[in-house]
């Protein structure tokens, strides 16, 4: 292909793009294929001899049967919660419904990991909830809520968690569909409900694949919820379990191929029978909204309803702060006794206030390293022509499909033994996963500026004597520069709540992020239950604020930071 | 089925939208919405077809109010401006779908589908997807699932903007064969005067939410009510002037070009009034060339000239006038600029129009 002077790659641009895609292959396919070759090479010969053992281990199996049904009930857990708040918001127009539209993304970024704390302290055997049903004399006996050691607690959290996600990307798939095509089948006689069921879902599967991808995989290996339950017949646990003797057992290879493999197909799998046809919308039509405006029962209905599950969603977290300013809570509905104390030594204590420390310090090299990377991609892919642009895009969204458990795992395996070696400092592999993760947000959202942006400006400014890199700064950055804020606040939101990665990576307190100081805190004496509290409700303070910020800084909705997932 | 709106108004927020309009459609009539963009035309068409509710006013099919009934309900037929073809089903089953949801027998349905792509002319796509096929073809398909429930009203809106003029021009003769054999009251919203003029029964002419004309195409053209229409319909020169004397049909008007008269025709004229003239470009012809009664009678110098073929384009200065002339098959000779020539218009080729351009 012969591109126009505008899209020709230079010299420099050819760096670039070996650049990253070097970068990928190091710290992404490199350590994959190490876990691959050790998981079928071990001790040098191929050796299929340990899958044959995972099926054999009743541990392990009823850890894959476990995982697979998390994902599979979260999926469609977040699925029925999504889609009618999506249609309601979608066909109908009242006051207040910005605010709704963004307090039910709120359960979103509120780590599901740090509500099981608040979680376990509500629905214990002898914890409030139960407490409160036995006073009111609903119940005789305390039920058990988590039902199976914890396993409907983590499909609740994670619901709660993950309904957001799928929201917003039923919402974008809904948009998506052109109003007029229900109008004219509207107007051959079709009923509200044969539009809704023969036009509108079958136009919004793959919208819907999108997002169901991204809950399964992410429930399917989700670490932080299942340990905090201790809740340990999932695969995430198992593997996380492994991590420690990982040179002498070769099990934790064979259990990462074997996560890979499944993620794998269950996302080919369904992106053949829902995501695979992408129906190109032909020409849109006038611009008209599907919104009427609702009538004030029906409004009044959609308020409570939403703030209902916001608030359910919220349930577990309200729990931890409740717990982290308790002086204790045992056989009480509410606490009796109250305390800031431990907010006090959050901040002079050396785990937590270290932690802290060090998890601002992760996440802004992260950060950082995102920006460079993603402005530098997606400049390549939006805006130059290139054999290979493919290969480059599919690396480097990869990891939006890649667990962080499985990044973790390869890069221990890999890096043990180097200069980057986690047991002696993992800063450099923690910041390295952190970006590597939510590289994919950044080079969306910077790809997504690039689009928006005419290349004619750049081309008017290179007419009047700019040179490239001039009107790189002048002209181009300036412009996407709100793309480029919403991307930087979701790299930082989410590496500082990173769970899977901080837990297997940081090895020395010296160098715990928030996540894993909570960890420890939190399956330590029951005082460090309360101290585990008070530190996580000081990072969802930090996170709320700066998506807050974020939604202030830009102007926009809050819900619009987050459309680039 | 018969059209009536009655004092049909609509505003969003407080901005109205449509005033007080009041229009009927003949059962059969091909009907057209004329209007700038933001007129309200399409509004207007989708408060027919029920989409939105009128803010007050009435929408009445053969007589009945059909305010309460949904869209579903109406028994209309619809094409967009992007032809809405549902992209994940195939020509067939877009085709079918209204058929469908009647619940009619697979046989009569495969039957009907056959006779409407017939009548479009697109048999042997049956099973191709909307992507698959040439503009034209989406907006032979999306005719043909229109009007395949035998629908009592087509609803029309913009169906030729997204097609290159040599479709347009096709896809004209295609709308009114079909329209004309099928015989299904239609109404067609349109910014392009030259699809009114080809194929309407009768239209209106919107402006900003207001009906200020409605006639024949011929009426309209020839007869317009006020500057606004005149200068929409078509291309036409403006002439300014003050009423000069009055008399029972027609008037006689001061104008730099001398005298101008023409008939009264919808104006209540007073002496003195300022006025506009409009006259145009093919209405002016060169002295004796016509024998009807003469309205205006001028001399003009040539400045330039475009040849079309067919016709000639004339820009003609006269004072301090700039006119623009038509002459069809024209000799050579003329075109030279600098050349004076006699011109004259016919007297009902005169337009006389209330410089004020709210209708009268």
């Amino acid at each position: 292909m012969t591109g126009s002077a505008a899209t020709r790659m230079r010299p420099v641009d050819w760096g670039l793009a070996a650049a990253a895609v070097l970068f990928m292959f190091t710290f992404m396919i490199y350590p994959l294929s190490y876990v691959f070759v050790k998981a079928f090479f071990f001790g040098g010969r191929f050796d299929l001899g340990f899958f044959g053992l995972l099926f054999q281990n009743t541990l392990l199996r009823e850890s894959i049967v476990n995982s697979l049904l998390i994902g599979t009930l979260t999926t469609a857990g977040t699925t029925v919660l999504a889609l009618p708040l999506v249609y309601t918001f979608a066909h109908y127009r009242f006051r207040g419904k910005g605010f709704l539209q963004a307090l039910v993304l709120v359960p979103m970024i509120l780590p599901p990991f740090v509500g099981a704390i608040g979680m376990k302290q509500l629905f214990a055997r002898f914890g409030a909830v139960n407490l409160l049903l036995m006073q009111l004399g609903v119940i005789q006996q305390p039920i058990d809520w988590f039902g199976d050691g914890g396993f409907m607690g983590v499909i609740f959290l994670e619901t709660m968690n993950f309904y957001p996600i799928m929201f917003l990307n039923l919402s974008a798939a809904m948009a998506n569909v052109d109003p007029s095509l229900e109008e004219v089948a509207l107007s051959t006689g079709a009923s509200r409900w044969a539009v809704l069921r023969r036009i509108t879902l079958p136009l919004m599967l793959p919208g819907f694949f999108a997002g169901a991808a991204i809950v399964f995989i992410w429930s399917f290996t989700d670490l932080g919820t299942p340990l905090i339950f201790d809740f340990q017949k999932t695969i995430s646990v198992q593997i996380f379990s492994m991590v420690t003797d990982i040179n002498e057992n070769p099990m934790g290879y064979a259990l990462v191929v074997l996560v890979i493999v499944l993620t794998a197909t269950f996302f080919l799998v369904s992106k053949r029978l829902i995501g695979g046809r992408r129906y190109e919308m032909l020409a849109r039509g006038h611009v008209t909204g599907r919104e009427k405006p609702a009538s004030s029962a029906v409004a009044g209905l959609i308020l409570v309803l939403t703030v209902g599950l916001v608030l359910v969603a919220l349930l577990p977290h309200a729990g931890v702060l409740l717990m982290s300013v308790a002086e204790q809570w045992f056989g009480t509905v509410l606490p009796v006794r109250f305390t800031l104390a431990r907010y006090q030594s959050v901040f002079t204590q050396p785990l937590t206030s270290v932690s802290i420390q060090n998890s601002l310090f992760y996440s802004i090299l992260s950060t950082l390293l995102d920006v460079a990377m993603g402005v530098i991609v997606a400049f390549l892919l939006a805006r130059r022509k290139f054999h290979g642009s493919s290969l480059l895009d599919a690396l480097v969204m990869l990891p939006l499909a890649l667990p962080g458990i499985i990044v973790a795992f390869g890069y221990v395996a890999t890096f043990s033994g180097t200069f980057l070696d986690p047991r002696v400092n993992p800063t450099i592999l923690l910041v390295l996963s952190y970006g590597m993760r939510r590289l994919p947000y950044m080079v969306r959202s910077a790809y997504a500026g690039f689009q928006q942006t005419s290349v004619t400006l750049e081309e008017a400014a290179q007419s009047l004597g700019a040179t490239p890199v001039r009107t790189m700064r002048r002209i181009t950055i300036p412009l996407i520069t709100a793309n480029l804020v919403a991307g930087m606040l979701l790299c930082f939101a989410y590496a500082m709540l990173e769970v899977s990665d901080s837990l297997i990576l940081a090895m020395r307190e010296e160098f715990y992020p928030i996540t894993k100081s909570i960890y420890v805190l939190s399956s330590a004496t029951s005082g460090g239950y309360h101290q585990a509290c008070a530190l996580g409700f000081v990072g969802m303070v930090i996170l709320s604020t700066s998506i807050f910020l974020a939604g202030k800084i830009l102007g926009k909705r809050l819900g619009e930071l987050f459309r680039v997932g | 089925m018969k059209i009536e709106i009655r004092r049909v108004t609509k505003q969003f927020a407080a901005t109205p939208v449509l005033r007080e309009l009041d229009l009927s459609v003949a059962e059969g009539e091909f009907f057209f919405i004329l209007g700038p963009s933001g007129c309200g035309k399409t509004t207007l068409l989708r408060i027919i077809a029920g989409f939105e509710p009128p803010t007050q006013g009435d929408v009445l099919f053969d007589g009945e109010s059909v305010l309460d009934l949904p869209p579903n309900r109406r028994r209309i037929g619809m094409v967009f401006q992007n032809y809405a073809l549902w992209p994940h089903l195939t020509v067939r089953s877009n085709v079918e779908f209204g058929l469908d949801i009647q619940k009619l027998p697979r046989s009569e349905i495969a039957e009907r589908v056959a006779e409407v792509l017939e009548m479009v002319q697109m048999t042997g796509y049956e099973d191709r997807l909307p992507n698959q096929l040439s503009g034209g073809q989406q907006q032979r398909i999306a005719l043909a699932r229109a009007i395949v429930t035998r629908p009592g009203l087509l609803l029309l809106d913009e169906p030729l903007s997204n097609l290159d003029a040599r479709l347009r021009l096709e896809m004209r003769d295609e709308l009114l064969r079909v329209q004309k054999a099928t015989g299904i009251t239609t109404i067609y919203v349109t910014h392009d005067q030259k699809e009114a003029l080809s194929m309407a029964d009768r239209m209106i002419i919107l402006e900003n939410g207001r009906i200020v004309q409605q006639g024949s195409p011929l009426e309209v053209y020839r007869m317009p009510r006020t500057v606004f229409v005149a200068g929409f319909m078509g291309e036409t020169n403006f002439v300014p002037g003050t009423v000069g004397s009055l008399h029972t049909d027609w008037v006689s008007v001061l104008t730099p070009l001398g005298p101008v008269a023409g008939p009264i025709r919808h104006a209540a004229l007073q002496k003195g009034q300022r006025v506009l003239v409009s006259m145009r470009p093919e209405s002016i012809r060169l002295e004796g060339e016509s024998h009807e009664p003469v309205g205006a009678r001028f001399a003009g110098r040539v400045e330039k000239t475009v040849f079309m073929g067919e016709v000639e384009h004339f820009w003609l200065r006269t004072g301090e006038l700039s006119l623009k002339m038509m002459l069809s098959n024209p000799k050579p000779g003329l075109e030279r600029p600098g050349t004076q020539l006699g011109l004259m218009v016919d007297f009902d080729d005169i337009t006389i129009l209330a410089h004020d351009e709210s209708p009268v």
